[in-house]
């Protein structure tokens, strides 16, 4: 049970991170960046939310059955959906809140994702030293 | 003559019509559309747990590293779902055209053609959710290349987007800066 627990944890941590950074960039360049931070905390954690919902899912489908399996997962997203959609509505909604600030919260977990796999040089470095080694 | 031509008569009942009624109409239908994209993702995160459920089966020592690939995996592809309801919810409760200035037909067909070309978001929710499964099926077979395989099944979700972002930029400059509107 929680085996993707420490991966998790690390992509969270990068998500905070670009978070904080774009939160104060938003500090440094807007004259009224209230509504873009507040907004921005929100999609971030309702993305945040959404991860542990998505990793929870999965490690309980890999136990089933394929069809079953397909069935749940299926489900589960479209529940997810739904939250999206709320949260969505909500900051467009209220004044209070940025829509573009909740949106760009809620892409910067697959952002963080992308961003700790692709672009990691430690381990490109390490995938190019075990090729040199193997040779 | 002319009322005989179906199309004629078509246009000129629906130019009968207010002008905010024909565009909202047309946003609701625009919205509706651009929801379909939704399925995309459904259907490939089902793919992946399916085949992580095989893989995971397959070889049950190598189940924390398939996991890991799918997790992933089907968190990236859920992009296109949330694309789609965000061009379907400016549609519904934050309407650009409404205010705009120009022919009532061409801003109508601009929001069902910003909703239209969200559908594209299908392909990349279902291709994303594929290369999920595939990668746990790949992450289960061969455990130790781990890293390598999330590395090339990113990439290839990262490409596979890129059409849902295309979509995504004609819907919002046919919702927010219209250049169909500058040519009459």
């Amino acid at each position: 049970m929680d085996d993707t627990w420490n991966l998790q944890k690390k992509i969270v941590t990068y998500t905070l991170m670009v978070m904080s950074v774009i939160a104060l960039g938003a500090l440094w360049v807007s004259e009224e960046p209230k509504p873009f931070i507040y907004a921005l905390v929100f999609g971030t954690l309702i993305g945040i939310l959404n991860f542990r919902n998505l990793a929870l899912t999965l490690e309980k489908a890999v136990t089933m059955d394929p069809a079953a399996a397909q069935i749940y997962a299926s489900s589960k997203y479209f529940i997810r959906f739904f939250i999206n959609a709320v949260v969505i509505f909500v900051s467009i909604k209220a004044d209070y809140l940025n829509v573009l600030g909740t949106v760009i919260g809620l892409f910067l977990i697959k952002f963080a994702i992308v961003a700790t796999s692709l672009f990691n040089k430690s381990a490109l470095f390490k995938r190019n030293t075990e090729g040199k080694e193997e040779e | 003559m002319e009322d005989a031509n179906f199309i004629i008569r078509f246009l000129n009942w629906l130019m009968s019509f207010d002008r905010k009624v024909l565009i909202l109409a047309a946003s609701a239908i625009g919205a509706g559309l651009a929801m379909i994209a939704g399925i995309g993702p459904g259907i490939g995160q089902g793919y992946a747990a399916g085949k992580g459920a095989e893989a995971v089966g397959m070889n049950p020592k190598a189940g924390k590293q398939a996991t890991m690939v799918m997790l992933l995996g089907a968190a990236v592809a859920e992009t296109s779902g949330i694309l789609a309801l965000v061009v379907a919810l400016i549609l519904l409760f934050g309407n650009p055209i409404i205010t705009q200035e120009g022919a009532v037909l061409v801003l109508a067909a601009s929001a069902i053609g910003a909703g239209i070309s969200m559908i594209t978001g299908v392909g990349p929710g279902i291709g994303q959710g594929y290369a999920a499964g595939k990668g746990a099926e790949a992450a289960a077979r061969r455990p130790q290349y781990q890293s390598n395989i999330i590395r090339a099944m990113l990439l290839g979700q990262a490409v596979a987007q890129s059409t849902g972002i295309y979509a995504l930029i004609i819907a919002l400059v046919l919702m927010f800066a219209n250049p169909l509107i500058k040519l009459m």
